[in-house]
């Protein structure tokens, strides 16, 4: 009799989710689904919309990462405009990419993640959360909680506000940078290396205490997708797209990121209301890729600021001989090189005298009908593709946004995790088992309101199906 | 033409109908005519025709007769004898039978002394069954233009104003302001123009008391007007009437070309030094357009929606100018009052609501038509005596007066004489006159639902409590209806009633929670039956759809 | 033109009686909310938001068209009143597709204002969530009608300022929505003279300059006192521009 397991929702990730797992009747794990479960329609209600509220609207669509939407719905309107957006405006929404994925890279890995590595998988579920981790290590967990702060003291700074604003306008910005709030953010910048620093030593250590982990969360060849520079070196805001497999041969480099859709493909499952996006050139399922700060920091030739330079060669040595690092679980290392490479760049950017420049927004009329916006939002690569009338309506909007292409490579590190960790034969799963098949999902910090433009809360649900549906188990954890 | 010319011509008329045996008047007005009269018109004339009879007997389209729902009805006179469902069969049979032999078709025969007809008291609708409606010269024989000539033969402006004031009349469009000092009011008015307007936007649902004045007796109205424009000072009047009464307007159109033909409207009327002109104006079916604000921007050809009060129309109305707006029935009641003398008027009704009404009887009850009764005359003489109550094995519930801006009035306050006060304290108002009756099958949640859909339909837009009010009254009232309704949705929905009829800008929203609030307050039980938290709702299974059995059981 | 002795909340005041109630309270800094009122327009009484009580009075009236009389006794914050001033805004909040975070007067709009002064913490009508069209074929502006409340300031300025009578009301009761000419796109009109000063008196973000993103469009209405006045006064005809 084959039995199903559900995780329901999946916890400690933006969004709301369920994990199903079947099992054969001997026991073994049959198949493992991550069903996204909610749906919210923006690109729907945003049709007879303005163009110029789009960065506003679509902002909206994601508490944890507004301003990656915000700069890439801004980047679509430059393209509706056929503007140039002025040196400074184009610094300064590079400074608020930055910070947003400092924001929410301190938020995955301090909030969400750390829990498991240093309360351990196995800990009492009550207290693996951030507040238990206060009670074990209170100096780490706040200088966490401050690392996300500055992030968003930066977005304040600049955008008025520390979620939603703005501030991102097309053709350029709203307000220039002064001196004043120049100062303030620069006086955070040691802070915040430190906090850096403290996080990567972190992270080594875990690689060291969870060896079994590693091995088994997501390690699978994928091809891997994400912006480089022209001169390649690791991308945030503008560039061209580059395409790695899994043996670490580029499969396709210089793309124009505006055509994203003649590469890539979306399949759809009936099961999951998150789409499945893959390598046209591969097929579906096995033009699977991932992308985010694993991928990205796999594809770059090398990374613009000394030390996440540096700390980029500690981490192309864990793939061996392969040429990219294919474990799932060195997402989180991948994460702490970027928020390293945020705070450098960020004081570098602070540091430029252009950063003051008041020129900040060109004017324009509708010069034409399409326009595609694109950034490396913290979960990876984001497009926004609008269809506007003359008058700059919106006609059609298209989002393709960073989780959901993971969607594959998640389903794939689930499924991985439960065949290892869960042993139907014993007939008892313990709730450490499912933490790990979670953990799997939070190594690719899945935000799930962006990628179904949605938003939840999740308590964890259990529940063991027989091969006919019948419920078999239960069990509720809030 | 002066006075005495008028006279003679009345004369000569007489003389000429005098010539004839009998008078055969048929109603033509649109009750009648939507069922059937002209093929009573037809067979009357052909076998007039074929009898040789036609020298002998005239045969005429009168105004309405009262009866409507007994329609099409035939009046032979002398020695009045109506019939009733007259079809072309009987229309022959009324010729060769009656006229021809003096034989009644006693099978189609109306008691002329049943309550019906006896209760009445017929002022306003005087001429409906006397006068042929399209004849100048048969309202003159009937009087007609005489009020007007003496008015301005013998009465100074000061003087016809004196005697509207000791009349007692008041406003028969519903709200009752007295018209003699609306008229004092308008003369005082300084101004180079004044203007004189009928209000004929008749539009409350199941009211035709001022289409069958305007289809059977135009000039009175006329007249009326003419009358009010020597008082007030005026030499321009406009009949605002609405589209949907092209009988009305036909005959208006005919009247007045008539009366300007023999100069008693136009220039130097009777040959004095007032000059009065009526020109029409077709409402486009705005309900609002009935309230007099309104009524004066559509005349004007801007769009009808109303503006707050003051100034009232009497100081700033047409183009600024001092303006006059009566309803047709107050303009119809003028004639009688020159003719008979205020003190006359003053003495029939009572003392503060003188004179008749005109109310259009209509729903569940066994005479529906038009009537007119004394003021004052308790509610039951006019349903159950005049109106014959409800039909077989039904009881009475409630009547509802004023059309959507009024009220349900129950049977525990049957015995409420008719006049301004007295409904106002059962929280309904006169109205214009429609009367519509209902029995136990009648659901007042529905009642009230509909007239709400009415005035939503019929808000302007302008002010918010209205346009959206009315709206989520609506809504609310669809909610309970439908079982859904919670005890916070019917407290809601009483705050809101009086928050709309409080705010409101024009008559339309203040009087448009009517309905609703006076059937909650007389028929509570049939809301909180519906609602969910009832145990009336859960005794029904929770089917919020037994609001029929509910008012049964009421 | 005579002075009257009128009392406003307590407070003796002296006025003149071709004032409105409503000037007489603003003069003495005593708060009416108001909505369709703008100065330099004239008033139509349509929000009824600013209803005050006088004694004696069995109806409420409209501060904006109501002259003082002597002796008269006026209240303009009862409990009453308070609680109909903000069904009112109750009302327009459920009767438009009012999205105050993604709006371009986000913070600078009367509407809002209005829900934090009568303290709208939450809507018992269900939202309407009409089906209303946006204009943007005008080049300079927009128009969207999911943000109007129908206070017709455009409609009075554009007639008795600017003198152009573009826009108008179409449809009644809860359909009425503000048209351009004859019911075309703002951007076809011919009598649109493109002066802007619609945009600038709309209290809402229903009329706003294209280009504008969210929270962004405040509006300057102090023109039009200064038109007006300079109009009424003639300070243009007294000194001709080309006369040195």
């Amino acid at each position: 009799m084959t039995k199903t397991i559900t995780i329901s929702p999946v916890t400690r990730i933006e969004g709301h989710a369920k994990i199903t797992i079947a099992l054969q009747p001997n026991g073994d794990v049959a198949e493992t689904r991550f069903h996204v479960n909610e749906f919210r329609g923006f690109e729907k209600f945003t049709e007879g919309r303005l163009m110029w509220e789009m960065p506003g609207i679509t902002s909206r669509i994601c508490g944890i990462c507004p301003a990656s939407h915000l700069v890439t719905s801004a980047k679509a309107g430059d393209d509706i405009l056929a503007v140039e957006v002025p040196e400074t405006a184009e610094k300064l929404r590079r400074m608020l990419t930055l910070a947003q994925w400092l924001q929410s890279h301190a938020l995955s890995f301090f909030h969400l993640s750390s829990p498991d590595f240093l309360l351990g998988f196995d800990s009492d579920p009550a207290t693996r959360n951030v507040f238990g981790l206060i009670g074990h290590d209170k100096e780490l967990a706040l200088k966490g909680i401050r690392l996300r702060k500055f992030g968003q003291e930066v977005i304040e700074i600049l955008g008025g506000r520390k979620i939603h604003t703005p501030w991102t306008v097309p053709g350029g910005v709203r307000d220039p940078l002064t001196a004043e709030n120049r100062d303030r953010m620069l006086a955070w910048i040691p802070e915040a290396r430190q906090t850096v620093g403290i996080a990567l030593e972190t992270i080594k250590k875990v690689h060291a205490k969870y060896k079994n982990e590693i091995t088994e969360f997501g390690n699978f060849r994928s091809l891997f997708v994400g912006l480089v520079s022209k001169d390649g070196a690791l991308e945030y805001y503008d560039g061209f797209l580059r395409i790695m497999d899994g043996n670490g041969n580029t499969i396709a480099d210089k793309l124009d990121p505006k055509k994203f859709e003649e590469y890539f493909g979306e399949a759809v499952e009936s099961w999951s209301w998150l789409k499945f996006p893959y390598f046209k050139q591969f097929g579906y399922p096995d033009g699977m890729y991932r992308v985010g700060p694993l991928a990205r920091v796999n594809i770059c030739d090398f990374i613009e600021t000394p030390e996440a330079e540096e700390e980029r060669k500690v981490f192309k040595k864990l793939s061996g001989n392969v040429g990219v690092v294919n474990n799932s679980f060195y997402y989180h290392y991948a994460r702490c090189i970027e928020m390293l490479f945020a705070v450098e760049k960020i004081e570098q950017l602070l540091n430029d005298p252009a950063i003051l420049g008041t020129t900040i927004r060109s004017q324009a009329s509708i010069n034409r009908t399409e326009g595609v916006g694109f950034c490396e939002a913290p979960r990876g690569v984001l497009f926004h593709r609008y269809k506007v009338n003359k008058d700059g309506v919106i006609q059609q909007a298209n989002l393709i946004i960073a989780t959901a292409q993971n969607n594959i490579a998640m389903n794939r590190t689930v499924h991985q995790i439960a065949a290892h960790f869960i042993d139907g034969k014993k007939g008892k799963i313990t709730e450490g088992m499912l933490n790990r098949v979670e953990a799997g999902i939070r190594c690719y910090d899945p935000c799930l309101s962006c990628s179904t433009h949605a938003l939840g809360q999740m308590p964890l649900h259990v529940e063991l199906f027989d091969a006919n549906g019948s419920l078999l188990d239960s069990v509720t954890r809030s | 033409m002066t006075i005495e010319d008028l006279r003679e011509l009345a004369e000569k008329e007489r003389d000429r109908q005098s010539q004839f045996t009998h008078r055969i008047l048929y109603c033509s007005s649109a009750g009648c005519v939507s069922s059937g009269c002209d093929a009573v018109k037809e067979s009357l004339k052909k076998t007039l025709d074929e009898t040789g009879l036609s020298k002998k007997c005239e045969m005429v389209g009168t105004g309405c007769l009262g009866l409507c729902g007994e329609g099409p009805l035939v009046l032979v006179l002398p020695d009045p004898t109506l019939y009733q469902h007259v079809d072309a069969e009987t229309a022959r049979r009324i010729v060769v039978e009656h006229v021809a032999e003096g034989k009644k078709v006693v099978d189609h025969a109306l008691d002329l002394n049943s309550p019906f007809f006896s209760s009445q008291k017929k002022i306003v609708l005087e001429n409906m069954g006397r006068i042929n409606a399209e004849s100048i010269e048969e309202y003159i024989a009937a009087d007609g233009y005489e009020a007007l000539g003496r008015a301005l033969t013998e009465l100074q402006p000061e003087e016809v104003i004196a005697e509207i004031r000791k009349s007692g009349l008041r406003g028969r469009g519903g709200a009752g302001y007295p018209t003699g000092l609306k008229w004092d009011i308008v003369r005082k008015g300084k101004s180079d123009q004044k203007y004189v307007v009928c209000n004929a936007d008749e539009g409350d649902p199941g009211a035709f008391m001022d289409r069958s004045v305007l289809e059977g007796d135009p000039h009175r109205v006329l007249e009326g007007m003419a009358i009010a424009g020597y008082a007030v000072g005026a030499s321009q009047g406009y009949i605002y009437v609405r589209a949907e009464y092209p009988l009305a307007i036909d005959r208006l159109r005919l009247a007045i070309k008539q009366a300007e033909k023999l100069g008693l409207l136009g220039n130097r009327i009777l040959e004095s030094q007032f000059n009065f002109r009526i020109d029409l104006r077709i409402g486009a079916g705005a309900f609002v357009c009935g309230e007099e604000t309104a009524l004066l921007r559509s005349v004007m050809g801007r769009r009808g929606r109303p503006r707050p009060r003051p100034p009232y129309p009497s100081e700033k109305g047409l183009w600024d100018k001092p303006t006059l707006i009566n309803n047709v029935e107050t303009f119809a009641n003028i004639c009688p009052i020159i003719n008979n003398g205020g003190e006359w008027f003053a003495g029939i009704g009572t003392p503060k609501s003188a004179g008749t009404k005109v109310f259009a009887l209509a729903g569940n009850i066994r005479n529906t038509g038009l009537v007119e009764v004394p003021m004052g005359i308790p509610l039951r003489k006019i349903i159950f005596d005049i109106g014959g109550g409800t039909p077989e094995g039904t009881e009475f519930k409630a009547a509802q007066t004023g059309g959507p801006s009024g009220g349900c009035i129950p049977k525990e306050h049957l015995d409420l004489p008719v006049d301004y006060e007295a409904l106002a304290t059962v929280g309904s108002i006169m109205g214009s006159g429609g009367m519509i009756v209902m029995d136990s099958t009648a659901s007042m949640v529905d009642v009230a639902k509909y007239f709400m859909e009415f005035c939503m339909d019929e808000s302007c837009g302008k002010c918010i409590p209205c346009r959206v009010g009315t709206k989520h009254i609506y809504l609310l009232l669809e909610k309970i209806k439908n079982g859904e309704g919670t005890e916070e949705d019917f407290t809601l929905l009483q705050e809101l009633c009086t928050m709309v009829k409080e705010t409101s800008l024009c008559g339309l929203g203040q009087s448009a929670p009517n309905p609703v609030l006076s059937t909650i307050r007389f028929f509570r039980d049939e809301y909180t039956r519906l609602l969910k938290e009832s145990p009336a709702f859960a005794a029904n299974g929770g089917n919020g759809h037994a609001h029929a059995a509910a008012g049964k059981e009421a | 033109m005579a002075i009257v002795t009128i009392t406003i909340d307590g407070q003796q005041l002296s006025a003149q009686d071709d004032q409105t109630l409503l000037q007489v309270a603003r003069e003495h800094k005593i708060h009416i909310p108001t909505l369709c009122f703008l100065e330099g327009l004239s008033s139509v009484g349509a929000c009824r938001l600013c209803m005050v009580e006088v004694e004696g009075w069995s109806k409420l009236a409209t501060s904006c068209t109501t002259k003082p009389a002597e002796g008269m006794v006026i209240h303009t914050n009862t409990d009453r009143l308070k609680k109909y001033r903000r069904m009112i805004v109750e009302l327009l909040a459920s009767e438009g597709n009012h999205q105050c975070a993604v709006c371009v007067v986000n913070s600078y709009c009367e509407l809002q204002n209005l829900a934090y002064e009568v303290g709208l913490d939450h809507v018992r009508f269900p939202y309407l969530f009409p089906h209303k069209s946006l204009d943007a074929t005008h080049k300079d502006f927009v128009m969207d009608r999911n943000r109007c409340v129908l206070c017709t300031r455009c409609l009075r300025v554009c007639h008795e300022v600017e003198g152009a009578h573009v826009w108008d009301v179409a449809g009644r009761g809860i359909d009425c929505e503000i048209v351009a000419d004859m019911h075309q796109p703002w951007g076809e009109s011919d009598s649109c003279t493109s002066c802007g000063k619609c945009v600038r008196v709309c209290p809402t973000g229903a009329l706003f300059e294209k280009g504008a993103t969210i929270g962004e469009m405040q509006k300057e209405r102090g023109f039009l006192k200064f038109l007006v006045t300079a109009r009424n006064k003639r300070e243009w005809v007294q000194q001709p521009e080309d006369n040195d």
